[in-house]
């Protein structure tokens, strides 16, 4: 897994996601997510159309990053789903509660 | 018959994935892959199986082998005709396959067994004791392109509020689990309920949920649970 952050003029930020993002590496890009939501980043796009593969520990952090940053009134985003990343959001319905 | 042990940490998660995917390609080996409609039921064939397959060396590995537990994970995997068939023994400490987050509650853990249950047709667990492992069987079968169920599409399948009394066969939930088995935290409900568009068929074998909610269960008389999904 190898994550990109990418901050904007304003206070917007994309992280683009790329590999696996599964319970192995989950806790690598934990520690990024926690930054955006200290720094109150909004709105915070997450692209994950290089995402390969992902597992529920993966939609995890990404689920544990919507709620915080929900929390302080932000807007978390997802863009680029496919294959079997988008079966899994589609699975668990985070396509309906993330905003492309 | 694939046979793969590797020790249950998630070092390993990645070598046995690999098997997986590329046993689970067998089943399709000699289908048509000439349209794109057919190429792509066996990319969802493959995802799915690799994401259950994944969520399951995950409860191992992350909640089995835990509290200074260590131990194996032995696989086996069997590929007939339209049918692959896995099975995961551990002996770890147990898992609740009955305990399943329902989405709409945005759980941040716990959604392994709602993918396994969701991804493959055919589930079964059966608790371990100290003489024998935790038993995880789980099947898919091929249906080829026609017949594929897209990934994700289940949820939509059935309207919201559909009777869920059909569907239990069996047992409740609380009476098969023996033992300290862990569950997934805020994790109520059901893959197979009402949204799913699939049936749940539960089976409990050996004795009754009276008599195995009221005394310890003996290894002799653990029971096995199934999960088995038929289309609507």
């Amino acid at each position: 897994m190898r994550y990109v952050r990418t901050d904007g003029d304003a206070q917007e930020t994309v992280i683009t996601i790329e590999g696996t993002l599964d319970a192995v590496t989950a806790p690598e890009l934990r520690p990024a997510l926690d930054a955006v939501v200290a720094e109150r980043r909004n709105p915070i796009t997450i692209d994950l159309s290089s995402l390969r593969l992902i597992d529920s520990s993966g939609v995890g952090v990404l689920v544990s990053l919507f709620k915080r940053v929900r929390a302080n009134g932000g807007e978390v985003r997802i863009v680029g789903l496919r294959d079997q990343p988008k079966a899994i959001f589609r699975l668990l319905r985070l396509d309906r509660v993330f905003p492309g | 018959m694939i046979r793969l042990c590797v020790p249950g940490t998630l070092e390993y998660r990645d070598i046995a994935l690999r098997v997986v995917s590329a046993a689970s390609k067998l089943v399709h080996a000699n289908s048509d892959s000439a349209t794109p409609a057919s190429r792509k039921a066996a990319e969802d064939f493959d995802a799915q199986v690799v994401s259950a397959f994944g969520e399951a060396f995950n409860n191992i590995a992350i909640h089995g082998y835990v509290d200074g537990r260590a131990g194996d994970v032995d696989i086996e995997i069997d590929v007939t005709g339209s049918e692959l068939r896995i099975c995961v023994r551990d002996t770890g400490k147990s898992f609740d396959p009955s305990g399943v987050p329902p989405p709409e509650e945005l759980p941040e853990r716990g959604m392994g067994i709602f993918i396994i249950r969701s991804f493959m047709d055919d589930v079964t667990y059966e608790v371990g004791s100290a003489g024998s492992p935790n038993v995880l069987r789980i099947m898919k079968q091929w249906t080829g392109a026609g017949a594929a169920v897209p990934v994700g599409t289940p949820h939509t399948a059935v309207p919201v509020g559909t009777p869920h009394t059909a569907v239990p066969v069996g047992t409740p939930h609380t009476a098969v689990p023996v033992g300290t088995p862990h569950t997934p935290e805020g994790l109520p409900s059901d893959p197979k309920g009402p949204r799913s568009g699939w049936r749940m068929k539960r089976v409990t074998s050996q004795t009754g949920p009276e008599q195995e909610e009221a005394r310890p269960k003996p290894a002799s008389a653990l029971g096995s649970t199934r999960y088995a999904k038929h289309r609507r």
